[in-house]
């Protein structure tokens, strides 16, 4: 079934590096948060921009977490509160790599470093606990889109990877267990990832859904934790240049998605589907504890 | 001939002579038409107008073919290089294969885009016998039969691919015609000749001492 527009708004026409959208997250209470540039831009549910968040470098993604921001730049982890007031560095240098995707667990932080194609986990002292899925992928992810993306999952034990070139989306446990996959290539079927390198991006709703974006055409999809395919986007939702779209989706059943070429960022009601994931039978809806 | 020698008459001497001047002057001239440019002029592809390759346009359908079907060669002199840089080594190569063609036992789509198969891969390093998707792959164009049909690199072209895939004039087999037979039918203008102001770098404006 496919995803209705509710809006789009733009980032407006500045220089590239100021206006392109290079992350979002949404809030509890509704509301967006778009890292642009060197600043978190941050918007209501109706789409007017309320706050502006200058973090000093340029952003390279940011997730909310315990109810704030985590947001990574340059050799650095920044925390930032929702109201914009700095809580705290973490400072890794260039152990950290090029971070394009965070996922905040309990006791473990897991950076996506998309220079070194590894998942690093660290405890919250900043101490590397090591690799993450490395017996997997003996040769690291394979993302020749440049970026590597992962979701915490709702259940809080677990987390998702968009692993392009296989063509699948993979869980690990926050202590490093593989717990499975699915998703193959394929171009007959809208539930198929096509191309050299799909998913490019995950995210974990809490409503169950995971949300993942593809490129060449862009899109967006959604499957259940089981891999079955649930929700799509329209042909010519977005340009047909963009690539690595970034994605947030909500417990209220919204979801963003970037356009990047447009420098928009397009906002879909999914409640629908929310409703839907939030009724699924126990036994769809696996928990980290009854995967293989 | 010598009006002298017997037979020979005054009107057959000079309408000979006329011949003979004629020939010469329609074989200068041909010369002058199909002569070569000068050792450093040379044709070459603006990527930035050739269809194929620039940003923006993408799909089988709108591939161009005039450098392989107007070359004046049997084999065009333009032909599709692979920047190993820029190229991303992937498994499923939209270039190497025919991506939207049924997908075989192995996942991997069952037919090659290139229809002269002028693109080779080899896996690098041992390839995981248990998830033969763990790999990366080095793809090379064999010139001996790359036409520059152009199609591998629309597929290869951003955002699809990385773009690794370009085709280049191969200056050591053009012929360098100064009515160039692609230059005439590209329909982008794509096909531009370098004169030798241009393509010396002598040529170019000096830098000045202050400049790095």
């Amino acid at each position: 079934m496919s995803l209705t527009l509710k809006r789009r708004f733009g980032m407006g026409d500045g220089a590239p590096q100021n206006s392109l959208p290079a992350s979002l997250a949404l809030d509890a209470e509704g509301q967006l948060y778009v890292a642009c540039g060197s600043e978190v831009r941050v918007f209501a549910e109706d789409g007017e921009l309320v706050q502006r968040i200058a973090i000093g470098q340029p952003i390279a993604c940011l997730v909310i977490a315990e109810e704030q921001l985590w947001i990574a730049v340059a050799g650095a982890i920044r925390m930032v509160g929702l109201d914009g007031r700095p809580r705290g560095v973490w400072a890794g240098g260039d152990a950290l790599g090029r971070v394009t995707g965070l996922a905040v667990g309990a006791d473990v932080l897991v950076v996506a470093d998309a220079a070194e194609r590894e998942l690093c986990r660290y405890d919250r002292s900043g101490k590397f606990l090591g690799a993450l899925g490395d017996d997997v992928n003996r040769r690291g992810f394979l993302i020749p889109n440049g970026t590597l993306s992962v979701a915490a999952d709702p259940d809080g034990e677990s987390l998702w990877v968009a692993h392009p070139g296989k063509h699948r989306l993979e869980r690990y446990r926050y202590t490093g267990e593989y717990c499975g996959s699915f998703g193959r290539f394929g171009n007959q079927g809208r539930e198929d990832f096509a191309g050299c390198c799909n998913p490019t991006t995950v995210v974990a709703a809490p409503s169950g859904l995971l949300w993942v974006a593809e490129k060449a055409p862009p899109r967006v999809k959604a499957y259940t934790a089981a891999g079955q395919l649930v929700a799509w986007t329209d042909d010519g939702a977005f340009d047909p240049l963009g690539k690595n779209l970034a994605l947030a989706a909500d417990a209220e059943g919204r979801l963003a998605a970037t356009d990047p070429p447009r420098r928009e960022v397009c906002d879909f009601d999914v409640s629908e589907f929310a409703a839907r994931a939030a009724t699924r039978a126990p036994d769809d809806a696996p928990s980290a504890r009854s995967l293989p | 001939m010598n009006p002298a020698q017997p037979g020979a008459t005054r009107r057959t001497f000079l309408e000979r002579a006329g011949q003979a001047a004629c020939g010469v002057a329609l074989a200068g001239v041909g010369t002058a038409l199909v002569r070569r440019g000068g050792p450093s002029d040379a044709w070459a592809i603006d990527p930035a107008r050739c269809v194929n390759i620039r940003p923006g346009v993408l799909g089988p359908d709108h591939v161009c073919q005039e450098c392989a079907n107007a070359c004046v060669l049997a084999l065009s002199a333009v032909r599709a290089v692979n920047d190993h840089d820029r190229c991303g080594r992937c498994c499923i190569c939209p270039a190497y294969f025919d991506v939207h063609s049924p997908v075989g036992a192995d996942g991997l789509p069952t037919k090659h885009l290139c229809p002269r198969d002028a693109i080779t891969r080899a896996a690098i390093g041992e390839v995981d016998p248990y998830d033969p998707l763990n790999n990366y792959y080095e793809y090379v164009v064999d010139e001996d039969l790359c036409n520059g049909c152009g199609r591998c690199v629309m597929e290869c072209k951003d955002p699809a691919g990385l773009g690794s895939i370009r085709l280049e004039v191969r200056y050591d087999l053009c012929l360098r015609c100064n009515r160039c037979n692609i230059a005439e039918t590209c329909p982008d203008d794509a096909y531009l000749r370098l004169t030798s102001e241009v393509a010396s770098p002598s040529a170019a404006a000096p830098l000045s001492e202050d400049e790095p």
